[in-house]
């Protein structure tokens, strides 16, 4: 490089490239805002008459926000345009005076050469040399011609200097200009830029996942290297590969979306085929699918469950909502279809494959089941397809052999496991209409264990019982629809292998014992919600046979009482007949009961019906109205007498042994004698002087019906256990009645004890509320006083005999129901 | 009155704003090109180069973004 370039150096940069970018940059600032999108910003949008909704709203926010970017990033890329114009000028400028700077330098440099020249000139003049000043001269004008290009360099690269403080200021205000731009973004890379525009983008963010779920299943697809359609064993380990991802809900749709339901349904079937022709393999063979089960089915669960579609945006979970819709649809249109060809029983549907999917991803997500569009469509369907079908109930699956890759499986238990703790879709579809006109509640828990008489007991049975713990108890209209329902249908199941003279009553209550105990507590608990209803159907003078056809589409178990919603029983034979099923709880036929005591489902319901009584009784005789003290007498005589016949009668039905019926009866009894306790909350509310009396007095029924019956007893053992039992009956039933009416303070005044006390000097028997005290706890002397008092009173012998008489009229009403039936 | 209709039923509607996404994805392109060029082309102005070639590569994510959301919501407005 020349002196000359190294002091006037040349201003670097491609001004032509400048200006293009420059150029480009203002296309981009007149361009990117001038979508339809950014112009409109969400507003005035062709079809936002006729689009409205929380994806309508979402959308037109997602627009705003891009109208919004798009404006923010034209205002900021504008500036940048005028500033790198501003440094293409500026630099053209500098290149221009650096230029004439250069030219000056040359002129100068010249001048500096000739200056020199004339100096030697100047010293060979011939009179300077003959004067002998030639050498000072010649010196003197050299120096003098050095220092004017001194001086001139000097200023030239002052001058430099200047010329290059514009183009330097512009680049600066250019660098600003983009750094303001730069500023203006949401991110220190690409990377951070697309996720905080993204972040303020939801609906667009929703779609790239989508996108990107697509493309990652889109990959699994192409590593399979065959179809879908053929897809089988060979492919479960690369859908295991998708582990964890599948739970997102776009990556579990977009693998739905691969996997129609008919080729997922055969998919399913192909991989259990598969586990079933290695059936002697051992455990690894059973479970070598799992994890690819565990990815299908959880990415099957998600998609029917959009409560569980966490971290969407409003426009994608619509968008993913109406895919699922239509998902649904063709999930129960294809479930009935039989997949695969002819084999063994019982067939392989596509609900076959729902149902192994449900029970999969319930593992894999707990807690994640399919939302109330899924049971209204496939659900559904798939009880409609069980009640209509033959196959039902399902094989045990045979070890060591392999018959069907259907057998064993339970469509409807894995229907019903999957939507627990889901209370509104369970209704739903417990309430929903099969096509025979019935809820599906009530074939459920009646219809369908007929069908299964005689085997083990059904797997739904368990997931039932459950789903009407939450559903059923309630006492809103929905829960005792459902309620009344899944008596209605447990009752009508029961009927039959009870009637009277039906030499297979035994054999049918037997068939049936196993498929209704899972549910015999259940019903229980929902009877005992509603004590009313057992006196109600008691008491119904009408008694009618069927329901009736008009209610055919209604609920005609749910009625609306004075207190609320309560449930009916269709008559006194299906009262009979659950309260039959009840007494059967945790009963082992044939055998005499040993253990524990039995039968807590029946105690339940009585621990219900006592306490409901109990409260009518006390408020009865607290009033002092005899109706009313009458009726309640009645009521509890006849509905405690009810309940333990029918139970009774039941157990005596399944029992085939004569020889072990007394023990067994005898033990049935003690049992629930031993279990009926009032609940500590009614305790509170009753008199405490009537609670016992009441209590003694129900158990003391118990055992008398439940031991006097000798008509059913070999004579000798019922004459002598009758004998001793009434016996002690007797006696109980005067003591209780007495301290009842006690309690109840039932005398005129003018019998008043504390006034007869007086009169009669001698021991008091009252207590300091001025009544008698309970008879057990008398002395001998009070107890003889008392007795005297008590030939005056006339509740004293007609109130304990009353009870009795009722009790053995509810008795009566039992054996005439199942005798009518 | 207004009717609900749903979002994918609205997709074919949007082919009105289809040129909106092309345009904003050459747009990107441009961007992008110019943080390239920008530090060629400012040798003497090490900072402004560098503040381009950042402008390229952020500008570009930040157009291209809300090309897909242009796409996107195009698509459900019709």
């Amino acid at each position: 490089m020349s002196t000359r370039d190294s002091a006037l150096a040349w201003p670097p940069g491609e001004v032509s490239e400048i200006d293009r970018i420059a150029s480009q940059l203002a296309l981009v600032a007149t361009t990117v805002d001038q979508t339809v999108v950014a112009r409109e910003g969400g507003q005035g949008w062709g079809l936002a008459r006729s689009w409205s909704g929380p994806a309508f709203e979402a959308a037109r926010s997602e627009a705003a926000v891009v109208a919004s970017r798009s404006g923010e990033l034209a205002g900021t890329v504008t500036p940048i345009v005028a500033g790198l114009q501003g440094y293409a000028a500026a630099l053209t400028e500098a290149r221009r005076r650096v230029t004439l700077l250069r030219q000056e330098w040359d002129w100068g440099a010249r001048r500096h050469d000739e200056a020199r020249h004339d100096a030697e000139l100047a010293g060979s003049d011939p009179v300077a040399v003959a004067l002998g000043a030639a050498a000072g001269q010649r010196l003197a004008a050299r120096q003098e011609a050095d220092r004017a290009w001194a001086r001139l360099q000097e200023d030239l690269r002052g001058r430099h200097t200047a010329a290059l403080g514009p183009l330097t200021a512009a680049a600066e205000r250019a660098t600003a200009t983009v750094r303001g731009f730069l500023a203006a973004l949401p991110g220190d890379d690409a990377v951070a830029v697309r996720g905080g525009l993204l972040a303020q983008l939801p609906l667009t963010a929703g779609a790239l996942r989508l996108a990107d779920a697509r493309a990652l299943i889109g990959d699994l697809v192409a590593r399979a290297g065959r179809p879908v359609q053929e897809w089988g064993a060979p492919e479960a380990d690369l859908i295991a590969t998708l582990g964890d991802r599948v739970r997102d809900p776009f990556v579990a749709q977009a693998l739905m979306e691969a996997i129609p339901p008919e080729r997922l349904h055969r998919i399913v079937e192909r991989l259990l085929t598969h586990i079933g022709s290695m059936s002697g393999m051992g455990q690894w063979s059973k479970t070598q699918f799992d994890r690819a089960f565990e990815v299908l089915g959880t990415a099957f669960v998600l998609m029917a469950s959009p409560q569980h579609w966490a971290g969407l945006d409003e426009a994608s979970a619509a968008r993913m909502e109406s895919w699922r819709r239509r998902w649904c649809t063709e999930l129960a249109h294809s479930g009935s279809s039989v997949i695969g060809g002819p084999r063994n029983p019982p067939p392989f549907l596509g609900f076959t494959a729902q149902a192994v999917l449900l029970d999969h991803g319930r593992q894999a997500v707990p807690g994640v089941g399919p939302g109330m569009a899924f049971v209204a469509t496939v659900g559904f369907a798939m009880i409609e397809t069980d009640r209509r079908g033959d196959d039902y109930p399902p094989l045990p699956p045979l070890p060591e052999s392999f018959s069907s890759p259907a057998a064993g499986i339970d469509v409807v238990a894995s229907l019903l496991r999957s939507i627990r703790g889901e209370p509104d879709a369970a209704s739903a579809l417990l309430l929903a209409r099969l096509g025979d006109g019935q809820p599906v509640v009530r074939y459920l828990a009646g219809e369908r264990l007929v069908r299964g008489a005689g085997g083990p007991p059904p797997a739904a049975i368990d997931a039932l019982a459950a789903l009407l713990a939450e559903t059923a108890t309630g006492t809103d209209e929905r829960s005792v629809m459902i309620a009344g329902a899944a008596l209605d249908g447990f009752g009508a199941a029961a009927e039959p292998p009870e009637r009277a003279g039906n030499g297979d009553a035994a054999a049918g209550a037997l068939a049936l014992h196993g498929q209704m105990q899972g549910l015999r507590f259940v019903m229980a608990d929902l009877l005992a919600r509603h004590p009313d209803a057992v006196w109600a159907s008691l008491n119904d003078p009408i008694n009618v046979l069927a329901w009736p056809m008009a209610e055919a589409d209604g609920h005609p178990w749910a009625v609306l009482g004075a207190d609320g919603w309560t449930l009916r029983l269709l008559n006194r034979s299906r009262l009979a007949a659950v309260l039959g099923e009840l007494g059967k709880d945790r009963l082992h036929p044939g055998t005499a009961a040993s253990g524990p005591p039995t039968a807590p489902a029946l105690a339940h319901l009585l621990n219900a019906l006592v306490a409901a009584q109990g409260v009518g009784l006390a408020q009865a005789l607290a009033s002092g109205n005899a109706q009313d003290q009458d009726a309640q007498i009645v009521q509890l005589g006849q509905v405690t007498g009810f309940v333990i016949e029918a139970a009774r009668q039941s157990v005596l039905t399944i029992q085939a042994g004569a020889d072990a019926e007394v023990a067994v009866r005898r033990e049935f009894v003690d049992s629930i004698v031993a279990m009926v306790s009032l609940p500590a909350s009614l305790k509170a509310s009753l008199p405490a002087t009537l609670t016992a009396p009441l209590l003694g007095l129900v158990k003391a029924a118990i055992k008398r019906i439940g031991y006097s019956d000798g008509s059913v007893d070999s004579a000798a053992t019922a004459d002598a256990q009758t004998a001793a039992a009434r016996a002690r009956l007797d006696d109980d039933l005067r003591h209780l009645g007495w301290d009842l009416v006690s309690a109840a303070g039932w005398w005129d005044v003018a019998d008043d004890p504390v006034a007869w006390i007086e009169a009669h000097p001698g021991v008091s028997f009252c207590g300091e509320d001025g009544r008698p005290v309970p008879v057990e706890e008398m002395s001998a002397a009070q107890r003889e006083r008392f007795h005297a008092w008590t030939r005056g009173v006339p509740a004293y012998t007609t109130v304990p005999s009353a009870i009795v008489e009722q009790i053995e009229e509810g008795a009566r009403a039992v054996r005439t129901a199942i005798a009518g039936r | 009155m207004l009717v609900h209709v749903e979002p994918d039923d609205l997709a074919a509607a949007g082919h009105r704003m289809s040129g909106d996404g092309p345009r904003l994805r050459a747009l990107a392109q441009l961007i992008s090109g110019c943080g390239v060029a920008g530090r060629r082309a400012c040798p003497g102005a090490p900072a402004l180069g560098q503040a381009l070639a950042a402008l390229g590569e952020r500008g570009s994510a930040a157009i291209s973004t809300l090309a897909v959301a242009n796409g996107h919501v195009g698509r459900g407005a019709g």
